[in-house]
């Protein structure tokens, strides 16, 4: 049985990196329970309040000595009250939930993210450049980019494209993905964002045979596997519903089925 | 002095009288966060006789002080049921509660024999889910057809048989009435309200299945009342809960008639709620002066 708790935390900083885009950093009273925080795997934020009562997940974007980073976008009243959330203040948040990005040893990686989808990439290029590996980011924005800077230290490349074409690339981070010189010695993809994104990218991942592994994103009621409220089908042969926050949210992308109904 | 929160149920001591709702409690992933062999009893997620896929997504929606969801029943079938979750729960050595869903009133009928035979305590027929056209609600809103599947499921099992209760009907005394005569042993009530949010930016409905089961906090007032009426109707048990969030609220359901009390989706809220809430129960009790569950009891009301 895996052992998770919810506990309290201090918000040491809270900032708009864009226009809805919060980075929040929390010290967590238990930090015992990150000790062994993978990339990929996310944190419930509970809102303590009594009109708003279902958790808020968001994927881990850093960890280090018990500070916790999240990025949250505004698109609700729920992410909206986080925002205006001060330093000083303490929130109630679960340990490590799901199941991140594995993290192969000395190999040549791509991460590709889309808006904040690029989150948990960065501790997941930090933790995979630790381990050897050479990573090269594309990272793709509507308009403004955000999280660049943290990305340069730790990637051998980081290719930025913007929806409106105001830095990098002029367009999707899919298309400047295609239109990269060529894609032959990755070894391994790992991605986060949009799922139309991530279905477009898994395909073409699997017609070069290069392993992928995508974060989904789905509306989740509980966070912690007991309600069923989060399913995506995995498989070939014969499907399994999987739960997004207890089976993932990091799953194989050449074995999510993206549009099948039962 | 500690109050001593135990109850005894249809011939079984819980050692509180705190049980899980249906569909928000399992051992994997509620065991996760707590001790489970605290709770009073355990209520598993609705089984059928074979596995069904439940509803598309999405399947939850937030409202204020509560949430929708249309998860539609998802399971694996009473086979792996009995031989995963309910031999380990009962190697924990909890009371189960398992609530047992159908199509047709064969198939209820199939999966009541079944579970006859293992070491299931109560069965808790779900006759109230909104979320599936064939999910028993057919069976639930009518009396006629609540009093003619409890006698049939009466003659598949010597267990003790709880009917849940739909609160979308018009009179739920006449169908808690039908399920006593039927000769159910208790009653668990309430289910989920129908209730439906449209998103007006994309003036899509939020949920997958459009309409989905309200829960939470907000649905409390009308637990309470049900329960309220219909405990002043029937002989039997009744295990009441609905929007049960704190130990006085499980309180209050026990005043209003309850015998036992069930947490659900408080647990998706924090998944500690469960126990929480008997700690919290235990407090007031203390605070206030009660000895025992049955001090609790009843309220003084005006007739």
């Amino acid at each position: 049985m895996r052992e998770k708790t919810i506990m309290k935390g201090q918000i040491l900083s809270n900032r708009a990196i864009h226009r809805s885009v919060y980075r929040m950093e929390i010290q967590v009273e238990q930090k015992q329970m990150f000790s062994n925080y993978q990339p990929g795997q996310f944190v419930n934020l509970y809102l303590g309040e009594r009109d708003l009562l279902l958790p808020r997940p968001f994927s881990i974007c850093d960890y280090r000595d018990g500070v916790v980073v999240l990025i949250i976008q505004m698109v609700g009243e729920g992410t909206y009250r986080l925002s205006a959330k001060a330093m000083g203040e303490w929130v109630t948040l679960s340990s490590p939930l799901g199941n991140g990005f594995s993290i192969p040893r000395g190999k040549s990686v791509q991460v590709v993210g889309g808006g904040c989808g690029v989150a948990p990439l960065l501790g997941l290029s930090k933790k995979l450049t630790e381990n050897g590996c050479e990573v090269t980011a594309f990272l793709g924005y509507g308009q403004d980019a955000f999280m660049v800077e943290e990305f340069l230290p730790t990637c051998k490349n980081v290719n930025i494209a913007s929806q409106e074409g105001k830095v990098g690339y002029g367009g999707t981070v899919l298309d400047m993905w295609k239109n990269h010189a060529d894609h032959k010695d990755v070894n391994q993809i790992f991605a986060c964002g949009p799922a139309a994104m991530l279905q477009q990218l898994s395909q073409y991942a699997m017609k070069r045979g290069i392993p992928l592994e995508v974060s989904l994103e789905e509306r989740m009621g509980c966070g912690y596997g007991a309600c069923l409220g989060c399913g995506v089908w995995i498989g070939d042969s014969s499907p399994i519903l999987k739960k997004v926050c207890w089976d993932g949210p990091v799953f194989d992308g050449g074995k999510v089925l993206w549009n099948y109904e039962a | 002095m500690k109050p001593n929160l135990e109850i005894m149920m249809n011939g079984q001591w819980w050692k509180n009288p705190v049980t899980t709702g249906s569909g928000t409690f399992s051992l994997e992933h509620s065991g996760a966060f707590y001790d489970v062999t605290r709770l009073g009893a355990a209520t598993t997620k609705g089984v059928s006789w074979v596995p069904w896929p439940g509803n598309p997504m999405p399947r939850i929606a937030e409202t204020y002080g509560g949430m929708l969801n249309s998860i539609g029943l998802q399971n694996n079938g009473v086979e792996e049921f009995v031989r995963g979750e309910l031999v380990n729960l009962k190697n924990m050595g909890l009371p189960v509660v398992v609530n047992v869903v159908g199509k047709s009133r064969e198939e209820y009928e199939k999966v009541v024999a079944y579970l006859n035979e293992t070491e299931a305590d109560i069965l808790e027929i779900n006759l109230s889910c909104p979320n599936v056209r064939e999910g028993g609600m057919a069976f639930g809103i009518s009396p006629k057809e609540t009093y003619e599947i409890t006698t049939a499921l009466r003659k598949r099992t010597q267990k003790p048989l709880y009917i849940k209760l739909s609160p979308n009907v018009t009179n739920i005394v006449e169908i808690a009435t039908k399920a006593e005569e039927g000769g159910a042993d208790g009653l668990t009530m309430i289910n989920t309200l129908l209730g439906m949010r449209i998103d007006v930016n994309t003036r899509k409905p939020v949920l997958g299945n459009i309409m989905g089961g309200l829960s939470g906090p907000c649905i409390k007032p009308v637990a309470v009342r049900m329960v309220y009426q219909v405990s002043r109707a029937v002989e039997i048990p009744i295990i009441g809960g609905g929007g049960i969030y704190a130990g006085e609220d499980a309180a209050e359901f026990i005043m209003a008639g309850a015998k036992a009390v069930f947490v659900g989706s408080a647990a998706l809220m924090d998944p500690r709620a469960p126990i929480r809430i008997i700690e919290e129960l235990e407090n007031f009790m203390s605070g206030k002066g009660y000895e025992n569950i049955d001090e609790l009891r009843g309220s003084k009301h005006k007739k």
